[in-house]
């Protein structure tokens, strides 16, 4: 709960002040010629296809023992979104540990897919959406239905083509979670978390992205809790239109 | 002699004092031009030449009742009677005719075979010219011209001056060479100029007869222009520059700090912070790669910020574009202007071709 309240404090205060300094100024010109700008000319609509790549590492805490291993995550990703409205949808596919390694050992294979509604312009988002997590493994799939909920925060550095991003969401999965039906106690819950810088290349619609990120998952049931935790470092690129 | 000056003066002082007189009568000079014809058919040549040559010291005698007095005179120098007979003054009075109209007759009522062919000595021993033109002539633009047409009995060079009556400036310099007719053509533009401008000039043309001893004939023409001033339009050279917009946004800069902290800040918080519950958090230990991340993207935003030259402002740079376009359209616009209102630039040259 503390991390949770910490968490959106954060951002709450990044996106108040992100609003600030995100505006683009008017030009100062003393006069007008008819159909000129007045401001800005940053583009409201943005349309953006990319792959991404988190290299870190997993841990996950089952019968009082930690696990941890390395790996990555890889993700696709798509938003198309207005000044006000925009949509965004993300898979995630990642791979901890090796089979035969007795001190990286491998663990379940994540998957993940969700789409949100973001609401409010980029410097301050409120997205809500639904998704999917499955902790799959040859043993069994775990498998949630995930609600989320967060906000996010997009600036502009002017006219460099550098955006910086965060964001964070709190997610809670209900219903069944294990393949085989058992009663949930309560529900599963987790935290979501990125900061990234997106830079878009000058005349060409490419962009990369560097960040950090973070997600935190407390799966639930009757019986048993399993907390897990991965992070690490998300490189990418893709696709742009529109955005700046 | 006295006696016919006196006439003269009192036909020209009573006529023009009397305004009915001046509108039954054709002309005070006719009067006198025919009172001396009557003298001379009176076979009274004294008389006839008296009278004649008060009128050429007429100013308001016309050239041609000063031609006409001229015949008078050389009628009575050289009249059908030897005793009169004065073939000298005659002859040069001739000459003196001949050098502006070699195709001068005289009139039936002045003259005989003799002075026929006192007529036809002084045409074949004098270098005349002869000088005709359309009245008025209208040129237009550049290539804009009029013509004098110049007729000499014998090959020679003819010199054109057109000069204006008041300021005595040249406008018209141009020649004609060894032929003996042709027409002189001069531009009315020069430089993209009218070479004339509206009023009063004097057209003055010299033949010169070749030879040492060749002849040399003058004549004076009157010359009225109707030439309007070109008032060209003001090129624009240079645009307004206050009037442009700015095409782009201010530099970022140092606003890009606090963004700066707070994507890097966040990295951190993300990976030394936000961590897995239970044993996670105890267990397993902060990484540094968020805080390495968060420091790459912190100073990322600090760079790009202070790197940044501000937005591209699309909807001013086409409206300086459009700016810039239709100042270069004025530019062509008031040159068209300028360059319509030189060719299409009128002269009217209205000529008086009665020589002086």
């Amino acid at each position: 709960m503390r991390r949770l309240v910490l968490c959106t404090a954060f951002l709450a205060a990044a996106t108040q002040v992100a609003a600030q300094a995100s505006p683009a100024p008017a030009p100062t010109a003393p006069s007008t010629p008819a159909g000129a700008a007045k401001a800005g000319g940053a583009s409201k609509a943005e349309f953006r296809v990319g792959g991404f790549m988190v290299s870190g590492e997993r841990s996950y805490d089952f019968a009082n023992k930690v696990n941890t291993a390395t790996g990555q995550i890889r993700g696709l990703e798509v938003l198309l979104r207005g000044s006000g409205a925009g949509l965004y949808f993300r898979s995630l596919s990642g791979t901890f540990g090796t089979k035969a390694s007795t001190t990286n050992g491998l663990q379940p294979q994540i998957i993940s897919a969700d789409a949100r509604i973001l609401f409010f312009p980029p410097v301050f988002t409120l997205f809500g959406g639904l998704g999917k997590r499955c902790l799959c493994s040859d043993l069994a799939n775990k498998v949630y239905d995930v609600l989320m909920g967060g906000v996010s925060s997009t600036v502009n550095i002017g006219g460099s083509g550098l955006r910086t991003h965060i964001s964070g969401a709190f997610l809670v999965a209900k219903g069944k979670s294990f393949s085989t039906a058992s009663t949930i106690k309560k529900p599963s819950t987790g935290l979501e978390g990125e900061a990234a810088i997106f830079y878009r290349l000058p005349r060409v619609p490419l962009f990369l992205t560097l960040g950090y990120r973070t997600e935190v998952f407390t799966g639930n049931t009757a019986t048993t809790t399993s907390p897990e935790e991965v992070r690490g470092v998300r490189i990418g690129g893709g696709i742009q239109f529109g955005g700046h | 002699m006295r006696f016919a000056r006196r006439l003269a003066m009192s036909l020209v002082a009573v006529t023009l004092a009397v305004p009915g007189v001046t509108r039954a009568q054709a002309n005070p000079i006719d009067d006198l031009l025919r009172v001396s014809t009557d003298a001379f058919n009176d076979l009274n040549y004294k008389k006839a030449d008296s009278i004649a040559r008060s009128v050429l010291q007429l100013s308001a005698a016309t050239p041609a009742q000063r031609g006409r007095a001229q015949m008078v005179m050389a009628a009575s120098a050289y009249p059908d009677d030897p005793v009169a007979q004065n073939r000298a003054v005659a002859l040069n009075m001739l000459k003196q005719l001949v050098k502006v109209n070699s195709s001068l007759k005289l009139p039936q009522e002045l003259t005989w075979a003799g002075l026929d062919s006192l007529l036809d000595e002084a045409k074949r021993t004098t270098f005349s010219l002869q000088v005709t033109a359309e009245p008025q002539q209208t040129a237009i633009g550049l290539d804009g011209t009029a013509t004098i047409h110049v007729k000499s009995n014998k090959t020679g060079l003819f010199r054109l001056v057109i000069a204006a009556k008041s300021g005595k400036s040249v406008a018209v310099v141009d020649s004609l060479v060894s032929v003996p007719e042709g027409d002189i053509t001069f531009k009315v533009m020069r430089d993209e100029t009218p070479i004339f401008t509206s009023g009063d000039y004097a057209i003055t043309l010299t033949g010169f007869e070749p030879g040492g001893l060749g002849d040399t004939v003058t004549v004076q023409y009157a010359l009225k222009a109707d030439a309007p001033a070109i008032t060209p339009l003001t090129v624009p050279v240079k645009m307004d520059s206050t009037k442009l917009l700015t095409i782009r946004s201010g530099k970022f800069g140092a606003r890009s700090i606090l963004p700066a902290i707070l994507v890097g800040g966040a990295a951190f918080a993300l990976g030394s912070v936000v961590r897995g519950e239970g044993d996670i958090a105890t267990k397993v230990p902060a990484t540094a790669k968020g805080t390495g991340v968060g420091a790459v993207l912190a100073l990322s935003t600090i760079a790009a910020g202070f790197m940044d030259k501000g937005r591209p402002i699309p909807a001013n740079i086409a409206a300086n574009k459009a700016a810039g376009e239709a100042f270069q359209k004025s530019i062509v616009d008031v040159l068209a202007e300028n360059r319509r209102r030189i060719t299409e630039h009128k002269t009217v040259l209205t000529f008086d071709l009665e020589a002086k």
